[in-house]
Parts: structure tokens; sequence; C-alpha cells
């Protein structure tokens, strides 16, 4: 990790209310169990928010999108 | 026409409950360890009084959680992902896309079903721009727990840590 990455990360890190542990030159962070919950109730929000568009979305009304003209290249 | 998600939203809620059980199960369990470790610190303590022992048992105490909490969201990562491909492909599948999902290449698996949803899904995704952001921000936190244990080290650090090892033999 750069350090300019490190400092980004270190910062998303407090955002996220992640304690951060300084004993020695190797930091590391710890984990409870908010994160996690947090990030449960986003997924569940996210997947669920899709499938309600998804099945919401008439798919007769697009014509079948041609795969090659978007994807990249092979190469 | 339109895409039936029903069995697949089942599934994922069956996941979602799973893993809330999985989660209280262990927190109970963590809970109990924790006491444990206090009834021991407090013993030795009384016997070695002039030794700090929540120091000494700081790093039990929050390390073995936190490699639990740093594991349930690779989990959860996992459900997200398997969840998010299973409706790239019912919507391929159903609506006859004459395409797969292997077509797509990229290493952030998330991202590349969001395009895919947005292109052929025809999906907005500004409704769920908040939680879009949300789970992008804990991306950063999973490729971390994966490719570097759950600590901070810059290259420069790890390169002077390099170069003393180095040095240690011929000193």
């Amino acid at each position: 990790m750069t350090v300019k990455n490190l400092e980004r990360f270190t910062e998303l890190l407090r955002s996220l209310g992640i304690k951060i542990n300084d004993p020695s030159e190797d930091r590391y962070y710890i984990l409870e169990n908010t994160p996690v919950i947090r990030l449960k109730e986003s997924i569940v929000l996210y997947v669920n928010g899709i499938i309600e568009q998804a099945e919401e979305i008439d798919y007769t009304r697009f014509e079948t999108p041609r795969p090659a003209n978007i994807l990249p290249s092979p190469i | 026409m339109k895409v039936e998600l029903k069995d697949l939203k089942a599934r994922f809620n069956i996941e979602i409950d799973f893993f809330k059980e999985y989660l209280t199960f262990n927190e109970k369990s963590l809970k109990e360890r924790n006491e444990r470790l206090t009834t021991n610190i407090e013993e030795d303590q009384f016997y070695n009084p002039s030794i700090p022992m929540d120091l000494v048992y700081k790093d039990e105490i929050e390390r073995i959680p936190s490699l639990f909490f740093s594991s349930s969201i690779l989990m959860l990562f996992s459900i997200l992902e398997s969840t998010l491909n299973g409706i790239c492909r019912e919507i391929i599948s159903q609506c006859g896309l004459p395409m797969h999902m292997e077509e797509y290449t990229g290493n952030n698996y998330i991202g590349k079903t969001k395009k895919f949803l947005e292109t052929f899904g025809h999906l907005c995704f500004d409704k769920l721009d908040t939680q879009w952001i949300e789970i992008s921000r804990y991306q950063k936190l999973r490729n971390n727990i994966i490719h570097e244990n759950s600590t901070l080290s810059s290259d420069s650090k790890k390169l002077r840590k390099i170069h003393r090892i180095i040095k240690v033999p011929g000193n």
C-alpha cells in the first residue's frame, strides 16, 4: 500500500468507526459488530432494491442488446 | 415480459437469516469467552499486582473477536456476490440474452454486475446510490482483510523492515 493509499484507508476506517491499534510498526485494526451489522443492512436494501426494480421492468420494451457492441474486445 | 425472481429472493432471505443466527451464536460465545478472560485477568492481577494485566490480555481480548467479525464481512460479501450473480443469470436466462456472465471480465465482481444490470437489465441505480456507496466503502475493507490480513502498513514501512532484516546477518 502506498503512503497515500494508507492515509486514505486509515481515514476510511475512522469514518466507519473502526478502532486502529498502534502498538508497534505493525498497525492493525479491531473490528467489532457494528460494521458487520451496517454492511448487512446495506446489502439487504441493495439486493432487495435491485430485485424489486428488475421484477418491475417489462423486458419486451427493450431490444436484445448485442454484447459485442458493449463488451470490451478479448484483446 | 417480466423476470421472475421470487425463488432467488427467498434464497437470499434464508441466507441472511442464517447469517443473523450465525452472528448471534458466535457473539454469545465471544461474550462467554470475554467473561472467562476477565476472571483470569482479575485472578492474575491479584497474584501479580505490579503487572498491568489488562495490557497483557489486550491482544487476546481484542484479536479473536476481530477475526470473527472480519470473517463475517467476507461472508456477507460472498452472499452479496452470489446473489448478484444469480440475478444476472436469471435475467440472461429468462430474457434469452445471447451471452454469459463469464464473458464479463474484470476483478471487481460487484462493479461488474452493476454494469451488467445497468446495461442489460435496464436498472436505474440512482435510487440505490446510498447503499452502493456504503457497500463500496466496505469493499475496500474487505480487500484489506483478504490481501493485508487487517494490517496497516505502507510500502515504505515494509521496505524499511525488509532492509533491517537484510542488514541483520552481516550487520
